[in-house]
């Protein structure tokens, strides 16, 4: 895969295309302690243990998905660091958008859903000291030009792939290269002007308010309807009585149109 | 009072020059001590939760709660034997608000044990905001003496996390 990348931080020269790794996050974090810089682009080819939010594995076949980490060392707080899950997702949802695949939506804080179903993942990674951002690595994984029969069995009824939505398969180089134009616009935009101009774009992709989740937190799991993001990017969730919830980290599962 | 707030309560005191605080609530109560630089000792950071209750709380406190309290005090105890020592605890926070994990995965052993000598730098925990997971560095070198936060727990932002001594 050889994207053309044309960016001022995701250049070819930090872009680094591997056929097989562990986990392209693992590899980006290997080269950011290294000393890499900021727009280091890791590319698998397949993953082998690919994986999501608290180790859960990520199916990462070769040929048909596109398995990326990009390596950012933004000058930013540690507790302000999370908002770049969001700026991800709206990147992610953008290109999708770009290329013509009607019916996605953000699912909080940064899955790609198609028809309902996952079509893309994001799990970041951070190293901090106290404050300090030492730097950040975003891991995108994207399901693009398989069917249902490429998926695992437990995830065919879950999952997706953007292709599905499109007549004719997706290029994958071509989408990784308009994926990194997007970053860089939405990241300047973040860095230029902070998340709260961010979050309005963010909420209509997520269409919310008004829609029904099910929220499933470390310490127990509840049911609501997703109001809005707070000034963190954090979902608030009303509940049956009323009360607002603030969540900060969690499994959020949409439940139907609220 | 549970003991989030009184973790907030000892951090609140941190900033200030008052030395003994006594709190009741019903048939609890709480009370804080701590030696400060100039009267006592040299020391600024030996705190002593003291909790006793009057009638057995009508709520079952946190599992993590004695642990935490002795291991507190426990640290501010082997302080008290070396009187001429300028050194003090550090503490670690919190650098954000999320979910405390001590592990890198569900089934990885913790990163850290209590008693465990550690390095400027070294990973000491992971908290997740928002899918971002925060690999927390130690800003110190030293011994662990008391972790503070159950895996899986809420954090707040500079919510202490671990106590170290220095080696």
């Amino acid at each position: 895969m050889a994207p053309l990348l044309t960016g001022k931080r995701f250049r070819p020269e930090r872009y680094h295309y591997y056929p097989l790794l562990d986990s392209s996050n693992q590899q980006a974090a290997l080269l950011a302690q290294q000393g890499a810089d900021e727009g280091t682009v890791v590319v698998a080819e397949q993953q082998s243990q690919g994986r999501g939010r608290l180790g859960r594995p990520w199916s990462s076949p070769a040929g048909i998905n596109l398995y990326c980490s990009l390596l950012l060392r933004p000058a930013i707080a540690a507790r302000h660091a999370a908002q770049l899950t969001l700026v991800a997702g709206l990147a992610l949802w953008h290109t999708a958008q770009e290329w013509g695949v009607q019916g996605c939506e953000l699912k909080w804080p940064n899955d790609l859903l198609l028809q309902g179903r996952k079509a893309a993942g994001i799990l970041t990674e951070m190293r901090a000291e106290g404050e300090k951002t030492q730097y950040v690595i975003v891991g995108i994984g994207v399901n693009l030009n398989g069917g249902r029969t490429d998926l695992p069995p437990e995830l065919q009824a879950q999952a997706i792939h953007l292709a599905e939505a499109l007549p004719a398969p997706i290029e994958r180089s071509r989408f990784l290269a308009a994926l990194l134009q997007q970053w860089e616009t939405w990241y300047d935009r973040y860095q230029t002007s902070g998340f709260a101009p961010l979050a309005t774009l963010w909420q209509q992709a997520a269409r919310l308010p008004g829609r029904r989740v099910q929220i499933r937190l470390a310490e127990g799991s509840f049911a609501g309807e997703a109001v809005t993001l707070d000034a963190d990017g954090c979902l608030l969730v009303k509940r049956g009585d009323g009360m607002l919830t603030r969540v900060v980290a969690g499994d959020v599962t949409l439940l139907g149109e609220g | 009072m549970d003991l989030k707030e009184i973790r907030q309560l000892i951090k609140m005191l941190a900033g200030t020059d008052v030395a003994e605080i006594e709190i009741r609530e019903e048939a609890q109560t709480v009370r804080i001590s701590r030696h400060l630089a100039g009267q006592h000792d040299t020391s600024t950071a030996a705190f002593q939760p003291v909790m006793t209750y009057a009638a057995p709380p009508a709520m079952a406190m946190p599992t993590a709660m004695p642990v935490a309290v002795e291991a507190v005090a426990a640290a501010a105890a082997s302080k008290s034997s070396e009187p001429l020592s300028t050194e003090r605890t550090l503490t670690i926070t919190s650098p954000m608000v999320g979910t405390y994990y001590q592990a890198n995965a569900p089934e990885a052993p913790p990163l850290v044990a209590h008693g465990d000598i550690i390095k400027k730098g070294q990973v000491v925990c992971i908290i997740e905001a928002m899918k971002l997971m925060n690999a927390i560095e130690s800003e110190y070198a030293g011994r662990v003496v008391s972790i503070l936060k159950e895996n899986a727990s809420p954090v707040e932002y500079g919510e202490p996390l671990f106590i170290l001594e220095p080696v």
